[in-house]
């Protein structure tokens, strides 16, 4: 406090200079008290503004303007630590770049807490001796869903107990619907067999082969992708459930149109 | 003089005719390993082919010998059989055994015999055609026009979900009565060649109220026999719906057995759509609670 101000020493000095002086007392005794009398009056007179601050009868008063230096920046709002022993702090918005990638990977993921036991495994990489496997499920099936039970049968032709050894008998071998590029042959069986054409554009040479495994005992098959204006030497085969085959005489057809030949 | 001339132009006339008759019989076998237009015009037409019995003309009564390339009487079921089971117990049978496990014969030749065999706890309706060969073979059937269906034994049908045939029984029932086991079962439809599986599917309830199950066939499932069987122990009334639909109703009855096998048809179970198979099943008596009613639906079809 001592430091601030030269005029409250002042003050002091002159308070203290009156109570020392005791030659002329009267004299000084009358004049001190005309000097309250005018400041009395004067302050009667002339009253304390209401913005002032009045101090009446302190032994000391000290008045004292602050000004902060020029340059330093305005003071940020901040967290004051006292009687700290140690105080660290760290920037958390710069990201060390080591990490930078690392946070780049993190992906969404599930969140357990509390659990006894958490397990989790890949599901998109199958094991290669599965791979195999699942090629061989067939895409057709059928669905059934809440029933109590279900079951299959496979249903087994009694290859042995028929013992057939006679073939098939094939008749009524036809040709249809020829166009430039495609015909339908039908024939008929006497029992149930397989469908199959060989066809070529030589006769006896039949380099090409139509089949349908389902056995019927009306036959149909379509011949596509044949050649414009060609002749076509064909032969019908069928073959029964016993294994047994028969085939049919050589005929011909012309794709650019016309009947059945030989 | 003149009887004399008159026997050897009968003499002659009767060979020539054995010698034409025979090479007409040549020319037939003839078609029959390579038939075609021309085989059948220079043959005489198919009134020729007549002259060589069809594989599967000859029926069990026409002949006591084997069929030419056939086991004797296999070809009567190509003719009457639809849904089959059949087995070889591996040794000659004694038909004679055989004849007294029947409730009635059928056909009854040397080498074979088919009748019907009874199933123990059901009507004569239910009665297996059974053809046993004395060289092993056991067939059992029902004709081509019975559904697929009629083969549960739905009788003994448990809340497990083990389904047996009736199929089973009576061949089970033949081998006891010849005396010879039976190792395995094999089953086979005659009405449907390209059809190589039966799928089963039972639903049923045991309490009273609602059950339901939902079946979707793919559009490249080919399909060749759809049916049904529905029935009822002890049940005050049960109902069988397909898609909303009654196709079946089984009325009250206590203590008893109520049945109904039908066919369906494929607009009824449409491809590549689920359909939902309900069963009501209400118990006949309140405070008893070991009535039920089940429902079966069977598939024949060929899986790739």
């Amino acid at each position: 406090m001592r430091c601030h101000c030269a005029c409250i020493q002042r003050s002091v000095g002159i308070a203290n200079e009156g109570r020392n002086e005791g030659v002329t007392k009267r004299m000084g005794l009358k004049f001190f008290v005309l000097i309250a009398l005018a400041l009395l009056v004067l302050q009667a007179v002339a009253p304390v503004n209401a913005s002032d601050i009045a101090v009446i009868g302190a032994d000391t008063i000290c008045n004292v303007t602050t000004t902060y230096p020029s340059g330093i920046p305005d003071v940020t709002p901040r967290i004051l630590v006292e009687y700290a022993n140690s105080i660290s702090q760290f920037g958390l918005y710069a990201m060390p770049e080591n990490l930078t990638n690392v946070a780049r990977r993190v992906m969404p993921r599930i969140i357990v807490e509390y659990a006894n036991s958490i397990a989790h495994r890949a599901l998109q990489e199958m094991p290669a001796n599965l791979l195999n496997t699942t090629k061989e499920v067939p895409k057709r099936r059928l669905i059934v869903e809440y029933a109590e039970s279900n079951s299959y049968i496979p249903l087994m032709y009694p290859l042995e107990l028929m013992n057939d050894t006679i073939p098939p008998v094939i008749g009524d071998v036809s040709v249809m619907n020829v166009t430039n590029n495609s015909v339908v042959i039908t024939w008929i069986t006497d029992e149930f067999a397989d469908s199959v054409v060989r066809y070529g554009e030589n006769s006896t040479v039949y380099t090409e082969i139509c089949r349908d495994e389902l056995f019927v005992k009306e036959h149909e098959i379509t011949l596509t992708g044949l050649a414009p204006a060609t002749r076509y030497y064909f032969v019908v085969n069928s073959t029964d459930r016993s294994g047994n085959s028969a085939e049919s005489l050589e005929f011909w057809f012309d794709t650019s149109g016309g009947g059945l030949r030989i | 003089m003149r009887d004399k001339d008159i026997c050897k132009i009968l003499a002659i006339s009767v060979i020539l005719a054995v010698v034409a008759s025979s090479v007409a019989v040549f020319s037939a076998a003839n078609l029959g390993e390579g038939l075609g237009e021309k085989g059948i015009d220079e043959g005489g037409g198919k009134g020729v082919i007549s002259l060589v019995p069809p594989p599967f003309i000859g029926v069990a009564g026409a002949s006591e010998s084997e069929v030419s390339g056939m086991r004797a009487g296999t070809n009567f079921l190509e003719e009457e059989a639809g849904i089959s089971a059949y087995t070889n117990v591996g040794m000659e049978i004694d038909l004679e055994k055989a004849k007294g496990v029947y409730r009635t014969i059928e056909v009854e030749k040397e080498n074979y015999t088919i009748g019907s065999v009874s199933l123990p706890g059901y009507a004569e309706s239910e009665d297996v055609h059974v053809y046993v060969h004395k060289d092993g073979w056991i067939v059992a059937y029902y004709l081509m026009d019975e559904p697929i269906a009629k083969i549960i034994d739905y009788q003994n049908y448990k809340e497990n979900g083990d389904v047996t045939f009736k199929l089973d029984t009576a061949l089970g029932r033949m081998c006891d009565g010849v005396g010879l086991p039976l190792f395995y079962t094999t089953f086979y439809d005659f009405r449907y060649p390209n059809a190589n599986k039966l799928m089963i599917t039972v639903d049923g309830q045991w309490v009273e109220g609602w059950d339901t199950f939902d079946m979707k066939i793919p559009s490249d499932v080919r399909v060749y026999d759809r049916s049904y069987y529905h029935w009822s122990w002890d049940s005050e009334g049960s109902t069988f719906r397909l898609d909303g639909t009654d196709i079946s109703g089984l009325g009250p009855c206590g203590d008893c057995w109520l049945a109904r096998y039908g066919k369906l048809t494929p607009s009824q179970l449409m491809p590549n759509a689920f359909h939902t198979i309900s069963l009501w099943h209400d118990e006949y008596d309140w405070h008893k609670t070991y009535g039920h009613a089940c429902v079966a639906i069977v598939l024949a079809y060929r899986e790739a």
